[in-house]
């Protein structure tokens, strides 16, 4: 059995170089990475700025052609238009036409997406909807914020269902209301069996949602595997109480000290900062 | 190639443009143009003036501002999304690159050809407008009315057999000479027969044969515009009578008294019936002091220009014809700012431009065969890069030639006919054959290029 068939991105030996005006070597912005993406499940691609991300997902959308190297996506050269069909995007900035509103720019990418012409203004809507615009659907992109434009880059990347979507930063600009609807919104896209690939150096939002990652620094893959795997340390035990009474405490690190030998380390853990400000910000919008 | 995507991105460039400073700018300074221009440059303050100014030199202004226009908007369009990446979200979706440039090239043209045809409304509405405001009958109606507001077929004389068998006997004899390549000393050879034809010696006569003419209504006039110099320019001004006489026997005498090598435009009065041939002999009635009489000074005899149709059609096919000139136009740009910046796209895009419409120096150095030459002839380059400069400017004039050639606003100030085949000419050459010649190396070598 061809063991491709499960990847829906498949990278071998993959290498970019760019050169300067006279043809000559000038950064190796990747390095003979050998890559799988399988297929469903969301995948981070992580690394510092410059370590050669945001090329590989270039490479991947045939915006850029490899300097050694294969590279599948679908089966098939990165090349081919036809992928195109099953892929969504959304790139790390928010390159929009200023001077249309948000409903015109869906429709446009809508059209080049082929939905017929009596499902696109449905299909827009929804979108707008999904990612929380229907107050600005008529305004400029020019006169939205940096968020908000990112939100309509979600959407444009969502228009033709695909089956794979490539992520660069994704919650990058956004508020902390709207990253976790961006987190909610791909968890649930991959719940539904789509592949997501994301290319960010947020580790905790990458964290949170991410099944695989894979590391990348100076164009080379440092690490990869499933996050439970890469994270598990099996020298190390996370015990949650709830509802101990304080008296009760001293006790019972005597007993697991003298049952174990380990002197076990107390962490009044509470709540992320993140779902406290979540809650807080959705009781002001809930209320009257 | 998508329809649908090209119609897509057309569409979507054309909404972007309509949105930019871009549209209206363009849009306030063709009315300024039109409407401006006639009062500025007339000082006469005819009204017939007003129509000229209007219909030469407005019109220019307006294809000069749409070219740059349509250059400015198409190498900015493509090179402005590839420097702020809009095109990534473009090329992410399953669209090729060629659907991405013709979609820039349509949606580029359309908003040209929106405000071509603005304009092309305007300056229709100032000429009636104009029109409406000369007296009825007066003679600066009748003027507008045949020489402006037209469309005149120029038509040529006849040519006797006998001066048609000498011509051929020239050609048949140049065909045969090794040293006479190309059309060019055909050319000058025919001249050379006609104009030894159209002598009339002292107190002689010439007769001028014009048949298929197309039947025009008695109140329309026939123009007939020759240059008449004279073997003697010293001996003074020149005289005789035009004698113009119809298939119907019907005969009109016009007098003429010109200096030598200054153009003669006389307007023949309307024939009662109408006539599909006319006779127009030339009789001297000076005293012979200037000599002969030569008719066809540079080798081409008097020109007969009849109404043939009227001028809104003419006007509609002149903006057609200026709207294939930009279509290739368009093509550049697109393809100049496929590959390059977009300040490094337009400078290159003007400055082809200027290469262009440098039509009179690109023939010389053509036909001399000479680059670089002193004042006495002699070739100062070494003939390496003479040969290579040359090779470049001739396949410059294959361009530059036909860009001349098929540019309509001289005939449209004459009130000559921009005829349905010009329009076609322009269609085929400008519109297809270059704006391909502009388009396939751009699609191609844009498919090529990276976008990192």
């Amino acid at each position: 059995m061809n063991p491709s068939r499960h990847n829906v991105i498949e990278a071998i030996n993959l290498t970019r170089v760019f050169r300067d005006f006279w043809g000559r070597p000038k950064v190796r912005a990747v390095d003979g990475i050998d890559l799988s993406v399988p297929s469903g499940g969301i995948f981070g691609l992580l690394g510092p700025n410059g370590s050669g991300k945001s090329t590989t997902m270039k490479m991947i959308l045939g915006l850029l052609r490899p300097t050694a190297g294969t590279l599948r996506v679908f089966d098939r050269p990165a090349t081919d238009v036809s992928i195109k069909e099953r892929i969504g995007f959304m790139p790390e900035e928010s390159y929009l036409y200023k001077y249309l509103t948000a409903t015109e720019i869906l429709l446009f990418f809508a059209s080049l997406c082929g939905i017929p012409p009596s499902a696109r203004q449905e299909a827009v809507d929804s979108l707008i909807t999904r990612v929380g615009l229907e107050r600005a659907r008529h305004r400029r992109i020019g006169e939205f914020s940096k968020g908000m434009a990112r939100r309509v880059g979600l959407a444009q990347a969502l228009l033709n269902d695909p089956d794979l979507i490539l992520l660069d930063e994704p919650t990058s600009g956004l508020d902390p209301v709207a990253c976790r609807e961006v987190k909610d919104l791909l968890l649930s896209l991959s719940a539904r069996g789509k592949t997501i690939l994301i290319c960010s150096h947020h580790l905790a939002d990458m964290q949170d949602i991410c099944h695989r990652v894979a590391i990348l620094l100076d164009g080379r893959i440092c690490a990869h595997g499933a996050v439970p795997d890469l994270l598990h340390d099996t020298g190390r035990l996370q015990l949650t109480l709830t509802g101990l009474p304080p008296e009760k405490l001293p006790g019972l690190l005597q007993y697991i000290e003298k049952e174990t030998g380990a002197s076990p380390v107390v962490d009044h853990s509470g709540r992320s900062l993140e779902s406290f400000y979540v809650e807080v910000v959705s009781k002001r919008n809930a209320a009257p | 190639m998508n329809p649908r995507h090209v119609l897509a991105i057309a569409r979507l460039t054309l909404r972007d443009a309509s949105r930019s400073r871009l549209l209206p700018s363009v849009g306030f300074l063709l009315v300024l143009v039109i409407t401006g221009l006639p009062f500025l440059i007339t000082d006469s303050g005819a009204g017939t003036s007003r129509m000229f100014v209007l219909l030469r030199y407005s019109m220019s202004t307006v294809l000069f501002l749409l070219t740059i226009t349509t250059l400015w908007a198409s190498c900015g369009a493509v090179a402005g999304d590839i420097a702020d990446r809009r095109i990534y979200l473009v090329l992410a979706k399953p669209v090729r690159r060629s659907d991405f440039w013709a979609g820039k090239w349509l949606g580029i043209l359309s908003m040209n050809a929106a405000l071509l045809a603005f304009a092309g409304l305007l300056v229709w509405g100032m000429l009636q407008l104009t029109l409406s405001r000369l007296p009825p009958d007066s003679p600066e109606r009748v003027e507008a009315g045949t020489r402006l507001l037209t469309a005149r077929l120029a038509l040529k004389p006849d040519l006797p057999p006998e001066i048609t068998d000498r011509i051929t006997r020239r050609e048949l004899a140049l065909r045969r000479d090794p040293a006479a390549k190309g059309q060019e000393p055909r050319e000058m050879a025919r001249q050379q027969v006609i104009r030894g034809s159209m002598i009339v010696p002292p107190m002689g006569t010439l007769e001028l044969h014009y048949s298929q003419v197309p039947v025009f209504t008695p109140s329309q006039r026939a123009e007939l515009r020759c240059i008449i110099q004279s073997s003697r320019p010293e001996g003074g001004f020149l005289s005789g009578v035009w004698r113009i006489r119809s298939l119907s026997g019907e005969t009109r005498e016009i007098a003429f008294t010109n200096r030598p090598g200054v153009p003669t435009r006389i307007l023949i009065p309307p024939f009662e019936k109408p006539s599909d041939s006319l006779l127009i002999s030339l009789v001297r009635t000076d005293s012979g002091k200037a000599g002969h009489f030569m008719l066809a000074p540079r080798g081409e005899p008097p020109e007969l220009l009849v109404p043939a149709g009227s001028f809104t059609p003419n006007l509609a096919r002149a903006l057609l014809s200026l709207l294939f000139r930009l279509c290739f136009v368009a093509a550049v740009g697109v393809t100049l700012g496929c590959l390059l910046s977009t300040p490094v796209s337009v400078f290159s895009g003007f400055a082809l431009l200027i290469v262009l419409h440098m039509t009179g120096f690109v023939t010389r150095v053509v036909s001399t065969g000479a680059v670089l030459e002193t004042h006495h002839g002699e070739v100062v380059a070494p003939e390496g890069l003479n040969r290579i400069v040359l090779h470049i400017l001739q396949l410059l004039d294959s361009v530059t030639g036909p860009l001349a050639h098929l540019d309509p606003l001289p005939l449209l100030a004459d009130g000559r006919m921009v005829s349905a085949t010009f329009a076609l000419q322009a269609f085929a050459i400008l519109a297809v054959l270059f704006t391909l010649g502009a388009a396939l190396p751009g699609m191609r070598l844009f498919t090529r290029r990276e976008l990192p």
